[in-house]
């Protein structure tokens, strides 16, 4: 079941918002829950992690928060979450970047634009939640696609790599039996890339990449491929303003 | 034992001939493959030469059968369009044919013989012929140390058939005049003046595809800073606007602060109150949409900005603090100005619903990514095809991205996919 926050300060403007977003999600078949408050004090921060969703105001009038204000706290707890900014004004700027915005939509283009937004959010929020299946130890486990850092490989033996979850000492690893170019057609479309004979990298987790290495999220520096490196960075440029 | 002398001779001329036509190749054309293929590729050549050349294939076929072979291997390993690639190997061809020549009839004028008996002493026409093979080699790498590095033609293909017919007519020349030695033995020195012109004549020849490549390479360059200026000028009315609608909106707030501050003087609470609900509720339009924190970018996007919107196109930014960046003015206002203009106009023709997405990330270096719908386009290789006529005219906005992007060491592609144009850049460490 999909949760969904609206947060505005115009009580009239988020009841017209939820049943709008009911409507909608009634159309495209989508279980939701929605709930709506005008003020941020009475969100909670453990209530904020549970939605999946927020559409937010950005300026709440006579409040000393804004909505980006709301936005930050909800990247502390959820950093999953889509945020559609629904304002009377956009303003694009680098705070924006800052909470992930997914998208801003003016207050009065929302009849137009509504719809075409939740759409991309929908497909967005279900790319997020891909997992791989994997048999490791004799037992099947699903690893969500945006935990793996990169999948390495020595000889026969993939090692996939995850990333380090806050709390962890140390990430976590599985080691599995396959080739790696079964695993780079199988991952093709979801983001990973083959930076090196013996390393296939999901991209959402490259810091920087050069030619003579690729540095990820967690630290780790890989060895690339001089040969493939032209034809591979071009596919990150592309990829990364996803 | 002599004819393993002989066709060892022939191999080795063979060889030495084919060197002299790939430094020819390299000379005019850019490469295609790596060093190590085409050099691969240049052995498996000079084979098939040599094989041919042991057989009794004389005239005008031998000739024929050589031009073929160098320009199937010249298509493998040199880019450029057939034209190109056929001028090259008539140039290279005659090249070495007029070296040959002009040598060994030479050597016969100044040794009063005729080349018939030149032949004859086989020690000395042995070593004439080698020291024409190396001096045929020798002079290909002066030309090709002369030639500019950025060997790319930018000539039309009439004008490359054009080039062609001279080098092809001397050629024909070439091998008319040498045929006739064989029944005419009193005309060394005649052949000698006649190579000896042919040589200058393509040497001009050259010299003038040389001088039209510059015009057209400077040609280009003045399209180039016209464009870039006509950009600047839009630029600057932007900026004028994006003043005078500030100068407008600070105005207005000056009285509406004056209107407050009187209002508060005669103690007038609440039409102060009620006053302030009504600004905060017409207050509905910003003058700037974009705030980077760089002046230059914001005044950019923003004009690009108000343009998509007012031709129904939604564009949507993600931008962080760009106010380290230390490109050029000049270099960003292009850029980013040709970029989206390019996009507006692509979207201007979709008809489906128009969106624009423009990425500027500055961290270790500067990521710029603009995508937009868009029709099917014709990418050839790092070009588009301009769908606008005249051809001539159009497509330099995309060049001059380009131009720009080589000038700050930057890597970009762009690529058309499912009603989807996207075009990315990643600009190493332009921070101040």
């Amino acid at each position: 079941m999909l949760r969904v926050l609206i947060c505005d300060d115009d009580p009239l403007f988020t009841k017209s918002l939820q049943a709008s977003l009911t409507a909608l999600f009634q159309k495209h078949d989508v279980k939701a829950k929605i709930h709506t408050y005008t003020r941020w004090e009475d969100v909670g921060t453990i209530i904020l992690s549970s939605y999946d969703i927020a559409f937010l105001d950005i300026d709440f009038s006579g409040y000393q928060y804004s909505g980006i204000d709301i936005a930050r706290k909800l990247r502390t707890v959820r950093q999953d979450s889509i945020i559609i900014f629904v304002t009377n004004y956009i303003e694009f700027a680098p705070e924006g970047y800052e909470v992930q915005a997914f998208r801003y939509l003016l207050k009065s283009e929302l009849p137009h634009k509504l719809e075409n937004t939740l759409t991309l959010a929908l497909t967005h929020f279900n790319s997020v939640r891909e997992t791989l299946k994997i048999q490791s130890n004799g037992e099947l486990i699903d690893i969500l696609l945006s935990d793996i850092l990169f999948i390495e490989s020595q000889g026969h033996l993939l090692i996939i790599h995850l990333r380090t979850k806050s709390g962890e000492k140390r990430a976590q690893q599985y080691s599995i039996y396959a080739s790696l170019s079964s695993f780079e057609k199988k991952l093709d479309n979801y983001g990973f890339l083959r930076i090196h004979k013996s390393y296939l990298v999901n991209m959402q987790h490259i810091k920087k990449y050069q030619c003579t290495e690729a540095v990820l999220s967690d630290g780790i520096t890989l060895r690339v491929s001089e040969k493939n490196y032209s034809e591979q960075k071009k596919k990150y440029l592309l990829w990364r303003s996803r | 034992m002599e004819k393993i002398l002989e066709y060892s001779l022939s191999i080795t001329w063979a060889i030495l001939e084919f060197l002299s036509c790939y430094i020819i190749f390299h000379a005019f054309l850019p490469v295609k493959i790596e060093r190590n293929k085409r050099i691969l590729s240049f052995f498996v050549v000079a084979l098939i030469m040599c094989v041919y050349s042991c057989f009794e294939i004389g005239g005008i076929l031998k000739y024929l059968i050589t031009i073929s072979l160098a320009i199937a291997w010249s298509f493998f390993a040199f880019k450029g369009v057939w034209l190109q690639h056929f001028l090259v190997a008539i140039i290279s061809y005659i090249f070495s044919a007029i070296v040959d020549i002009t040598v060994s009839f030479g050597f016969a004028s100044l040794l009063g013989l005729t080349f018939n008996e030149l032949v004859w002493k086989k020690l000395l026409y042995i070593f004439i012929v080698t020291i024409a093979k190396l001096l045929a080699i020798f002079a290909a790498y002066l030309a090709f140390r002369l030639r500019s590095p950025h060997r790319t033609s930018q000539f039309k293909n009439n004008f490359l058939l054009l080039t062609m017919l001279f080098p092809a007519v001397s050629l024909v020349v070439i091998w008319l005049v040498f045929e006739s030695t064989q029944t005419r033995e009193d005309i060394t020195i005649g052949v000698f003046i006649t190579c000896c012109v042919l040589a200058l004549a393509n040497i001009a020849i050259l010299y003038i595809i040389r001088i039209t490549e510059k015009n057209t390479k400077r040609e280009t360059e003045i399209i180039l800073l016209n464009q870039q200026t006509a950009l600047q000028a839009q630029n600057i009315i932007a900026l004028e606007k994006s003043y005078r609608a500030q100068r407008r909106a600070t105005h207005e707030f000056q009285n509406q602060l004056q209107t407050i501050s009187n209002l508060l003087g005669a103690n007038q609470l609440d039409t102060v109150k009620t006053y302030v609900a009504q600004l905060q509720r017409t207050q509905t339009t910003r003058v700037f949409c974009v705030n980077s924190h760089n002046p230059i970018i914001d005044a950019i996007l923003n004009q690009k900005y108000q343009l998509a919107t007012e031709n129904a196109i939604e564009i949507q930014f993600q931008l962080n603090d760009l106010s380290s960046i230390s490109i050029e003015t000049n270099s960003l206002v292009v850029l980013l100005s040709n970029l989206l203009d390019n996009a507006i106009e692509a979207c201007q023709k979709f008809p489906g619903t128009r969106r624009i997405y423009c990425c500027l990330l500055l961290k270790d270096s500067l990521y710029l990514s603009i995508g937009n719908t868009s029709l099917p386009v014709q990418i050839n290789g790092n070009h588009i095809e301009t769908s606008k006529f005249p051809k001539e005219e159009h497509g330099y906005g995309l060049v001059n991205i380009q131009h720009i992007l080589n000038g700050l060491n930057a890597e970009y592609t762009f690529e058309h996919a499912d009603e989807w144009f996207q075009f990315a850049a990643d600009i190493p460490f332009p921070v101040s």
